[in-house]
């Protein structure tokens, strides 16, 4: 078990290194920092969401959430993520249209944006770091 | 250009909307009635199954729109 467990682990690690050897960028920028260019694509988009989504509560909260609620869990967990992930993608690309016309990074940029105040821009990124953590 | 994107969108925002009615209706969640079984899977598990399915597959004929538009500014 330990084998197998210690294998996946090196083989894990060996394919972040190659991506990581692969994906460098030469030129460092505040977009390809905090918005991986701008445009991630559809897949690693879904695999993104996917690994924000999928948390501690899928691992030990959703067998109880099937346990209390039987099958219409599936429902909450799998049928209304992947209706966000549509809405994430509708609402990002008016976003991005803003974006274009504004020139900002980020939603805390948008906010200092919008209100023209830098202490938007911090209201939005404290939220969303105390939301996150 | 725009004009021949957004019915596009529009019925794809359609079909979602229906779609995400649908799944809280009885049709995806029958009260007490778990047959059709398909591979021993019951109705309400294998229909959430394909509405999974349907959503990813919406979201990318979605993000293939998105990046013909982007593509065309």
């Amino acid at each position: 078990m330990i084998t197998s467990f210690t294998l996946a682990g090196l083989v894990y690690v060996a394919i972040l290194i190659i991506l990581i050897r692969k994906t460098r960028l030469k030129e460092k920028t505040t977009s390809s920092y905090l918005l991986a260019g701008g445009n991630i694509g559809f897949v690693i988009g879904l695999f993104t969401t996917a690994a924000t989504l999928f948390s501690a509560f899928t691992v030990v909260g959703m067998p109880d959430f099937f346990r209390t609620h039987g099958i219409g869990a599936w429902i909450f967990l799998a049928v209304s993520d992947t209706m966000m992930i549509y809405g994430l993608i509708r609402v990002g690309e008016m976003v991005r249209r803003k974006a274009r016309k504004m020139d900002f990074k980020g939603m805390a940029g948008l906010m200092a944006n919008t209100y023209g105040s830098k202490l938007a821009g911090y209201v939005a990124f404290a939220s969303k770091v105390l939301l996150f953590s | 250009m725009e004009n021949s994107r957004f019915p596009k969108i529009w019925l794809i925002d359609a079909i979602t909307i229906i779609v995400t009615i649908a799944t809280f209706t009885p049709l995806v969640l029958p009260q007490n009635r778990s047959y059709p079984f398909i591979v021993g899977i019951p109705y309400t598990m294998w229909v959430g199954f394909l509405v999974s399915i349907l959503f990813v597959a919406l979201a990318y004929v979605l993000s293939i729109l998105r990046k013909k538009n982007t593509n065309d500014h």
